[in-house]
C-alpha cells in the first residue's frame, strides 16, 4: 500500500472541478511501453478463420529477472468441452456440443529475437485440459530494461459467436484473438486461465495492425486508420495504429453503415447495421454525453477518436480501448434506454479499463464497479431519475436496476476477491458491478458529492496509464478525506456482511410538570444485519421542530430517550439516504400515526388488478 | 344492422338479468378479497408506519417494492402457492356457477322471464357442473393447440423471414400476435356456444356439443365473428372511459375522499364489466336462438327441458 501510495499535489482539497481540470493531463504517450504488438491478420470468410503474425517488442520494466513468457490464447477457452470456461457453463457447452462450434488459437511458430529456431514445441500449457494461458522457458533470461523480440505465426479458428469472438452471418468481432503477453507484476506473471468471471489483463504498448479481408467488407476498428490499400486480388489491407492501449480488437461486415458525430473534438464513429439505423441519434447522443461528462471530470479523453460498434456479442456491450461494442435491437419504441446507458457504460469504461487499466481478474470491482457508479450518475443527469424504463407511469432507474441485482445476491461474496473465487455469474455481477456502485454511492453519501468527485478525478490522474490496485483507491479517499476509511472498506468491500438498521418502536409517556405538558420518549433502533456503519437518525416532532442523534451503530440495539413538549410525529435513521447498502429502506422510518391513505392507495390498486385477473380468468 | 339488433336484445337481457350480474360481481368480489387478505397483512407490516409509503399516494415507488419483495421473499413464495391453487378452485367456483347463469339467461331471453330462487339457482349449477367442467378441459386443449400453432408459426417465419428486413419481422410479430389473438377468440367464442348448447339441450355428449358449436360458428362464421368484434369494441370503449375516468380522479389530488372516490370507480368498473360478462352471453344467445339449425333428435328434449323451481 505504501508503495504505491501516490504523492498528493496541494490542489488535492480544491473542488472537484478543478481537480478534473489538472486531472486532464493525462495523455497516451504518458503510457509505459511495455509491450508493443505488430500483427498482420487475414481474414478468411468463408473458412471462418484468420492466419496471422505477430512480432511482440517486450520491455522487462521490472526489477527482477524473467525467466519465463506466459501468453493469453483466448480463443482456446472454446477449443473442446474440457476447458476452465466451459466446465463453468453447463449451457453453453452443451450448446457448443450440440451445434459443433468450437474455436481455437493454434501456434505454428515462435521465435524469439533474431534466432531462427522454433519453439513452438516447448510451449507448455497452464493446466492439461486448458490451453488458454502457456508458458515459454527463455533459454536466457531477461534481464530489467532488456528488450526481447518475439515472432509468432498462429491461425485462428472463429466459432459462430461465442462470448466475444466470433462470426454471425457476414457479421465478425474479433476480439481476444492473438497471443498476448500477461503482467509481470512484483516478480511474477499475472496470466490468468480464462474462465467466466475473469477478464483480461495486459500491460501498455503500441499497436500496429494491418488487416487483410474481402473488399467488400467495412471494417471498425481500435485506435486509427493509417492506410488502406487495394491487393488486387479481391482483398483489401487496412493498416491501424493504436498507441498507448493495452488490446486491440476489430470488427468487419459488408453492411455496416458508418455514422459520425463530433465532442470536444473527439470524433466518435459509429457503425451500425442497417437493420439499427434507427438508434444512431439515440447511441450518438449518449456517447457524447458521457465523453463530455466523464473528460470534465476525471480527465480529458486522451484519443482523438472512438469507434462504437453494433455486434452479436454474448452480454450487452464490450470494452476495448478506443472502441466499444454494443448489441442493438430494432425495437424502435423508446420504452427503455438500455441501449444508452450501455452506451454509457461502455465509455466510461475508457477511462476504467482503458486509462486506469486494473487487473480485472483479481479486482474486477475497480473497473466495473467504479464504472458502473459513473454511468448511474451521468444516466440520471442526462435522462433524469427513474428514467432506464419508463412505462405507463412505471419508473425504474440506473440505481434502483443495482439495488435489484444487489439485493439478490446481498451476502454470497465480498466485492474484492479474485474471479475465479466467486459463487456464480450472478453473485459476481452483484457484487462487482451493482454492490460496488451501491457502495461508492454509499461513500459519496458519507463523504459528500465534491470529496467524491476530487477522489475519482485525482485516482484518474494519478493512476492513468497504470495498474492501479484497491488498495491505491483507498489511499487517494483517505487522503481526499483526510481521515482512515477502514471502518468503511473494511466490512465493504472485504466483508460480506449485511447491513440493516431499522426503527424498532417509539414509546411516549404524556406527563403534567408544572402546568406543561411534557413527554418522555424512548426510541428503540437496532441493527438487524452484521455490517457496522455510523448511523444518523432524525426525529420530527409534531410542532414541526427536528433533532439529529448520530449514534455509531456498532451494538446490536439502541435507546434514545429525550423529552419534548410535543409528540414525536416520525423517526427516521439515515433520513438523507447515504446508506444504499441498506437492505431494507422499509424500515428506516417508522411514523407515529399510520399511513393509512397510502396503505389504502396501495391495497385497493392491488386488490382491483387481482379482480381483474380474476374477471380475465373467468371469462374462458 | 342484425349485427347491432343482436347487442341491443343482449343488453335489454342481460339488464333484465340484474340478480345474475351482482351475483357474478359478488363473488369476484369475494374472492378478490380472499385472495388479497393475506398480502394485506403483509403489506400493513412493512408500510403502516413507513414514511417512505406516502410515495404511493403519487406513484408506484418501485425501491420500496423491490425491499418489500426481498424482506418478505419466504412469505411471498408461501403466498404465491396460496394465489395459485385459490385461483384453481375460483375457475372450478366459476364454472359451478356458469351452468345457472347461462341457464337462466337463456330462459330469460327465452320466455322473457326466469325464476330466481336460491335452491333453483345451485340446482342448475349442479346439474350442469359436469358437463361444462369437462367442457373447460377440452377448451384448455383448444387453447394449447392455438399457442403451440403459435410457436410454430414462429419458428416458421423465423426461418422464412429471417433475412428481411427488421421493420418487415417487427411488423410480422405484431401480424402473427394478431393471428393468434383472433384465433383464440375463435376457441373463446366457440366454447361460449357450447356453453349455450350445453344449457339448451339436456342429453348430448360434450364432445357432440363443441363439434355441434364448431359447426355453427363455421356456417355462421362472418355473424359470430362480427358480434364478437362488437362486443370487444364496447368492452374496450367501457374500459377507456373508465379510465379516463380515473386519470381525471387522479388530478384532483390524494386526498382520502379522492382514494375513496377511486376504489368506488374501480368497484364500478367491476360491476359494469361483470354485467357485460352478462352481455356477452345474451348476444350470443340472440345470435344463437336465431341461426342455429336444431338437430331433430334433440328437438323433442328441449322441449321437456322445464326451468321452474324444483
Amino acid at each position: 500500500m505504501s508503495k504505491l501510495k501516490p504523492q498528493l499535489r496541494p490542489g488535492l482539497f480544491l473542488p472537484g472541478i478543478i481537480l478534473s481540470f489538472l486531472a486532464g493531463s493525462a495523455l497516451s504517450e504518458e503510457a509505459l511501453r511495455v509491450a508493443s504488438y505488430d500483427i498482420e491478420v487475414q481474414l478468411r470468410p468463408a473458412e471462418k478463420s484468420l492466419s496471422a503474425r505477430e512480432h511482440i517488442r517486450y520491455t522487462n520494466h521490472s526489477d527482477y529477472l524473467i525467466d519465463t513468457l506466459y501468453f493469453s490464447l483466448y480463443p482456446n477457452a472454446f477449443r473442446d468441452e474440457n476447458t476452465a470456461f466451459l466446465k463453468e457453463d453447463e449451457r453453453l457447452r452443451k450448446k457448443c456440443q450440440r451445434e459443433n462450434n468450437w474455436a481455437s488459437l493454434d501456434i505454428k511458430r515462435i521465435v524469439l529475437g533474431s534466432d531462427q529456431l522454433d519453439l513452438s514445441s516447448q510451449l507448455i500449457p497452464l493446466s492439461e485440459h486448458d490451453m488458454t494461458v502457456v508458458r515459454l522457458p527463455l533459454a536466457q533470461s531477461l534481464r530489467p530494461r532488456e528488450s526481447l523480440d518475439i515472432h509468432i505465426e498462429f491461425e485462428v479458428k472463429l466459432p459462430e459467436v461465442i462470448d466475444r469472438l466470433g462470426y454471425k452471418g457476414d457479421n465478425f468481432i474479433i476480439a481476444q484473438w492473438f497471443p498476448k503477453l500477461g503482467v509481470f507484476e512484483g516478480g511474477r506473471w499475472k496470466c490468468y486461465p480464462y474462465q467466466q468471471n475473469t477478464e483480461p489483463f495486459a500491460d501498455f504498448g503500441d499497436y500496429r495492425v494491418e488487416v487483410t479481408l474481402p473488399e467488400n467488407f467495412v471494417v471498425a476498428a481500435c485506435g486509427y486508420l493509417q492506410s488502406e490499400r487495394d491487393n488486387g486480388d479481391g482483398t483489401k489491407t487496412l493498416s491501424y495504429h493504436a498507441p498507448g492501449v493495452h488490446d486491440f480488437a476489430w470488427a468487419a461486415d459488408p453492411s455496416y453503415e458508418i455514422f459520425t458525430d463530433t465532442v470536444d473534438r473527439i470524433e466518435i464513429k459509429l457503425y451500425l447495421k442497417p437493420d439499427h439505423t434507427n438508434k444512431a441519434g439515440r447511441i450518438l447522443s449518449a456517447a457524447k454525453e458521457a465523453l463530455s461528462y466523464c473528460s470534465s471530470r476525471l480527465g480529458r479523453y486522451p484519443y482523438s477518436k472512438l469507434t462504437i460498434v453494433d455486434t452479436e456479442i454474448a452480454g450487452n456491450g464490450m470494452e476495448l480501448p478506443t472502441m466499444i461494442t454494443i448489441g442493438v435491437r430494432y425495437f424502435p419504441f423508446c420504452f427503455n434506454r438500455f441501449e444508452e446507458a450501455v452506451t454509457v457504460h461502455e465509455v466510461v469504461h475508457q477511462w476504467f479499463y482503458g486509462m486506469l487499466a486494473s487487473n480485472q481478474a483479481e479486482e474486477a470491482w475497480l473497473d466495473e464497479g467504479l464504472t458502473t457508479y459513473v454511468t448511474a450518475k451521468i444516466v440520471e443527469q442526462i435522462f433524469g431519475e427513474g428514467s432506464l424504463i419508463d412505462f405507463c407511469g412505471l419508473q425504474f432507474g440506473a440505481y434502483q436496476m443495482d439495488r435489484l441485482t444487489y439485493l439478490w445476491e446481498s451476502s454470497t461474496d465480498p466485492i474484492c476477491q479474485p474471479g475465479w473465487e466467486f459463487d456464480s455469474e450472478l453473485s459476481y455481477f452483484a457484487s462487482t458491478y451493482s454492490k460496488a456502485s451501491l457502495a461508492l454511492k454509499t461513500l459519496e453519501g458519507y463523504l459528500g458529492s465534491e470529496a467524491m468527485d476530487s477522489i475519482l478525478a485525482i485516482y484518474s490522474r494519478e493512476f492513468s496509464f497504470r495498474h492501479p490496485t484497491t488498495f491505491d483507491f483507498i489511499s487517494i479517499a483517505e487522503e481526499v478525506s483526510d481521515e482512515d476509511l477502514s471502518w468503511f472498506f473494511a466490512p465493504v468491500l472485504f466483508g460480506t456482511e449485511v447491513c440493516d438498521y431499522a426503527v424498532s418502536d417509539i414509546r411516549s409517556e404524556k406527563s403534567e410538570e408544572e402546568e406543561e405538558i411534557v413527554y418522555d420518549h424512548r426510541i428503540k433502533l437496532r441493527r438487524l444485519g452484521e455490517m457496522i456503519l455510523p448511523v444518523e437518525v432524525k426525529i420530527v416532532f409534531a410542532d414541526g421542530q427536528e433533532l439529529f442523534k448520530q449514534w455509531d451503530g456498532s451494538a446490536g440495539h439502541h435507546e434514545i430517550k429525550l423529552q419534548s413538549s410535543s409528540p414525536i410525529e416520525v423517526v427516521i435513521v439515515d433520513p438523507d439516504r447515504k446508506n444504499h447498502l441498506d437492505v431494507n429502506f422499509n424500515n428506516n422510518s417508522k411514523t407515529s400515526l399510520p399511513q393509512a391513505d397510502a396503505v389504502f392507495r396501495l391495497q385497493t390498486r392491488i386488490f382491483f388488478c387481482i379482480e381483474s385477473l380474476l374477471q380475465w380468468v373467468t371469462a374462458f | 344492422m342484425r349485427t347491432i339488433d343482436h347487442f341491443l336484445k343482449g343488453l335489454k337481457n342481460s339488464l333484465a338479468s340484474w340478480r345474475l350480474g351482482i351475483i357474478l360481481f359478488v363473488f369476484k368480489f369475494a374472492c378478490a378479497l380472499f385472495l388479497v387478505i393475506p398480502l394485506n397483512a403483509l403489506l400493513s407490516e412493512s408500510f403502516e408506519h413507513n414514511l417512505y409509503a406516502s410515495s404511493f399516494l403519487t406513484r408506484l415507488d418501485l425501491t420500496l417494492i423491490i425491499d418489500f419483495v426481498q424482506s418478505n421473499i419466504q412469505g411471498l413464495k408461501v403466498y404465491l402457492v396460496f394465489f395459485l391453487l385459490a385461483l384453481v378452485a375460483v375457475v372450478l367456483l366459476n364454472i359451478f356457477l356458469s351452468g345457472a347463469i347461462f341457464r337462466l339467461l337463456c330462459d330469460g331471453f327465452r320466455r322473457g322471464y326466469y325464476s330466481f330462487t336460491i335452491g333453483h339457482f345451485f340446482h342448475l349449477s349442479g346439474r350442469y357442473l359436469f358437463r361444462l367442467s369437462r367442457l373447460f378441459l377440452y377448451s384448455l386443449l383448444f387453447y394449447i393447440v392455438v399457442i403451440a400453432f403459435h410457436l410454430v408459426f414462429a419458428e416458421l417465419s423465423k426461418a422464412i423471414f429471417g433475412g428481411f428486413s427488421a421493420s418487415f419481422r417487427f411488423v410480422w410479430i405484431f401480424v402473427r400476435l394478431a393471428i393468434t389473438g383472433f384465433l383464440a377468440m375463435l376457441v373463446v367464442m366457440t366454447f361460449d356456444y357450447a356453453r349455450i348448447h350445453v344449457v339448451s339441450v339436456r342429453h348430448i355428449k360434450v364432445k357432440m356439443t363443441i363439434k355441434e358449436a364448431i359447426v355453427f360458428v363455421g356456417r355462421n362464421f362472418g355473424g359470430a365473428v362480427l358480434l364478437y368484434l362488437l362486443l370487444i369494441l364496447g368492452l374496450a370503449a367501457t374500459v377507456t372511459i373508465f379510465w379516463g375516468l380515473d386519470r381525471g380522479l387522479g388530478l384532483l389530488g390524494t386526498s382520502t375522499i379522492v382514494l375513496i372516490l377511486t376504489f368506488l370507480l374501480q368497484q364500478t368498473l367491476s360491476v359494469v364489466r361483470s354485467f357485460y360478462r352478462l352481455l356477452i352471453f345474451s348476444s350470443q344467445i340472440s345470435f344463437f336462438d336465431r341461426n342455429r339449425e336444431v338437430l331433430p333428435r334433440f328437438q323433442r328434449e328441449e322441449e321437456e327441458e322445464s326451468t321452474e323451481p324444483i
